[in-house]
């Protein structure tokens, strides 16, 4: 994580869950960036901490959670750097942020709208709470953005209330509403999983085209390695509230280190392929449970080694731009974060 | 994964255009699509009517009614119902609705006064009638009342009570301030609830342990000794006004918590919402999400609980005048009128007195079907969508 263009760089991330069973790590030293322009997948399974991560971004983990340590820079257009985890979750400065510069998109379009507000009402909102514009302006403004993310003749779709569009169209709306205080980053978390793969190919497609059009970056949080290889330009495999491995996309696919990520790939089904398909066995293990300095991995790796269950492994630099937490690759060039 | 299949287009000859955007039905919001539920709902429509009538009645009772309320005929003396005929003692119609005159004498044996129709004395009706002077609103000055006798006698449709007041004048003058109590009452139980019940729920933790402590305790006390106990601290020497306002305060310390539970409920409910996280990710305040999200999303179910809780006010009122600890005479509300109905001979003898309780009833039966109507029209999930 040397780039200097990051637009965003998160820093030994931890967002601890003080539940009364105990202390989750659901975040534990995750480091990871993001330039201008470019669309970052975070992969992993249910429970590995995705969203959480994403919320942490926001800065919008809600007790028991909270970021306990590490930095969230966010290098905005004018050069300035902010820490987003050292500002207060509700302060000024960081609703100013929310929606204007870092927009979310969510997984199910019809529970992230209001039922009581037309499609047409709930983007202006936001545009009236950040641009400072009257409502007719941004009454125009949201026509203008609905157009854009393909709903057609948008100035009589406008009034229509969510429960009148369609699942695709409802996500589309979501779109437009991240989109419409022209944000430069976007975290998209699980945004096709709600729908169905036709709709999908859409979405994703739509989200390509408002990339190149306005130079988002995009923080694609996803389970589905297809929407990885469509979409991202670079790749965190989530493990357990851990990035276990960081490479680019052609390079997890095709040079994946890894044995977690190996594990993901080989349980992918190929057309035309007969051979039966090897499942990861065992399973995620429960967060609350785990020691401290190990591999969480361990357990159910097939390459597991004495070390692995003594001590947690470092992030091991294994290739170009292409890093692996795993005792396998010893030897190999230690990453400093 | 191919996103980029996209269907040949077909180049037809046939150019006939159809513009399907201009048969698009217009949408409708949250409130409209509740408006017409409830229109579905008979009986609530019929308890609107009825309520709308009773306040319109509220608000012009001067005007309604057909003499002061409060004016003493002391030559008619718990006279009974002299209802409106169109057909005379001899069999003749009559085109204009009439009232006999009435004649009293002592009975010998008991002496009770005896009423009985006096078929020489015909008074017909006719509307728009000057009578005795009123104001409606305590502002507006008249003497022009709704109808009457053409030549200005007596007139007691519903009898009179123990001065001999007209019980009809009575009830209508009566019907504002039972009726208010409880609009009044539910307001304050409404800010009351909002407030307690919003903090409750969204607070959390031990502010919403003892809420809800607060509120179990409250709603396990005994309705009329606790109402009896607090309006025993209202001073006897306050004004009308004065007693009206404790009592609203009084009734309404015990209702707010129905409130309180059902925001509380929907406020920890909601709070967890895609849609709420949606709009702090859009970078939304809290007092914004509170106001803008949170509120529209439950306020028809508080529209419900508090049309249910407007008759138990209603209904406390009349408890507490009828006991003789709210409100007292002069003030007129139904209570009061029924206090004259308390022993068995009364009953007997005049059940006239016992009139004001049918209001109750028609006016608690109109909230209670207005109250289950909007509580089906609030829901979304009713089966009869459209």
């Amino acid at each position: 994580m040397k780039e200097v263009d990051d637009i965003l760089q998160v820093r030994n991330l931890r967002t601890y869950f003080r539940t009364d069973n105990g202390l989750v790590r659901a975040v534990d030293r995750i480091s990871l960036g993001v330039r201008r322009g470019e669309t970052v997948g975070i992969v992993g399974e249910s429970g590995c901490g995705k969203s959480v991560t994403a919320l942490s971004i926001m800065n919008l983990v809600r007790p028991p959670g909270r970021i306990v340590a590490g930095q969230i820079l966010y290098r905005s257009g004018d050069g300035s750097t902010t820490d987003i985890a050292k500002l207060h979750p509700n302060g000024r400065q960081m609703r100013s942020l929310r929606g204007n510069n870092i927009a979310m998109i969510f997984q199910e379009p019809m529970t992230a709208l209001t039922p009581v507000y037309s499609i047409g009402d709930q983007i202006a909102e936001g545009v009236m709470l950040h641009k400072k514009l009257t409502r007719r302006q941004a009454r125009e403004r949201a026509i203008e953005i609905l157009g854009k993310v393909g709903i057609p003749s948008p100035e009589k779709r406008i009034d229509d209330y969510p429960h009148q569009f369609s699942g695709g169209m409802r996500q589309r709306a979501m779109i437009a509403m991240a989109l419409s205080c022209e944000p430069e980053v976007v975290i998209a978390d699980e945004p096709t999983t709600a729908l169905d793969v036709t709709i999908e190919a859409q979405i994703l497609r739509l989200m390509k085209e408002m990339q190149s059009q306005l130079d988002l970056s995009i923080i694609m949080i996803t389970h589905d390695l297809g929407v990885i290889a469509e979409m991202a330009d670079r790749v965190n495999v989530m493990y357990t509230g851990k990035i276990v491995e960081h490479a680019q996309t052609d390079d997890i696919f095709y040079n994946p280190k890894h044995p977690y990520t190996l594990g993901l790939l080989q349980s992918i089904p190929t057309i035309g392929d007969k051979r039966r398909l090897t499942p990861i066995r065992g399973a995620v293990p429960n967060l609350l449970t785990l020691p401290e300095d190990v591999c969480y991995f361990a357990p159910r790796c097939p390459y597991a080694m004495e070390i692995c269950a003594q001590a947690e492994p470092p992030m091991y630099q294994v290739g170009t731009a292409h890093q692996c937490k795993c005792w396998l690759y010893e030897g190999n060039e230690v990453v400093a974060v | 994964m191919n996103t980029d299949q996209s269907l040949p287009t077909t180049q037809t000859k046939h150019s006939l255009t159809i513009d399907w955007e201009d048969v698009k039905p217009k949408s409708s919001s949250q409130g409209q699509l509740m408006f017409r539920r409830f229109r579905k709902h008979k009986l609530a429509v019929a308890g609107l009517v009825v309520l709308c009538l009773f306040y319109a009645v509220a608000v012009f009772n001067g005007f309604v009614a057909t003499s002061d309320p409060a004016k003493r005929n002391s030559s008619y003396v718990y006279a009974p119902p002299t209802l409106p005929r169109f057909i005379d003692h001899e069999g003749n119609f009559h085109f204009r609705p009439f009232v006999y005159g009435l004649k009293s004498r002592i009975d010998p044996d008991t002496w009770e006064r005896v009423y009985e129709i006096d078929h020489e004395k015909r008074h017909s009706l006719s509307l728009f009638v000057r009578g005795d002077k009123y104001r409606i609103l305590g502002v507006f000055e008249s003497d022009l009342h709704l109808f009457g006798t053409a030549d200005g006698a007596p007139l007691f449709l519903l009898g009179t009570d123990s001065l001999g007041r007209d019980m009809y004048s009575r009830i209508v003058a009566g019907t504002s301030i039972s009726l208010t109590i409880g609009l009044i009452g539910v307001f304050l139980s409404l800010v009351l609830g909002l407030l307690i019940g919003g903090l409750s729920g969204l607070v959390g933790g031990t502010t919403d342990l003892v809420i809800q402590r607060i509120i179990e305790i409250l709603a396990s006390i005994p309705q009329i000794p606790f109402w009896m106990a607090l309006s025993a601290t209202v001073p006897a020497s306050w004004s009308p006004v004065q007693t009206y306002f404790a009592i609203t305060i009084v009734l309404s310390l015990l209702s707010w918590t129905r409130v309180a539970r059902v925001v509380r409920g929907k406020f920890l409910a909601l709070r967890e919402a895609d849609f709420v996280m949606a709009a702090y990710a859009m970078g939304a305040g809290n007092w914004w999400v509170i106001i803008r999200h949170l509120i529209p999303n439950f306020l028809s179910y508080v529209l419900v609980t508090v049309t249910l809780t407007i008759p138990g006010m209603i209904l406390g009122e009349t408890s507490l005048s009828f006991l003789g600890i709210g409100l007292k005479p002069p003030a007129i509300s139904w209570g009061i009128l029924l206090q004259q109905a308390q022993n068995m001979r009364t009953i007997a003898l005049r059940p006239w007195l016992l009139l004001p309780g049918v209001f109750v009833v028609i006016a608690v039966l109109a909230f209670n079907f207005v109250g289950d109507g909007l509580r089906d029209a609030a829901d979304p999930y009713t089966s009869n969508r459209f």
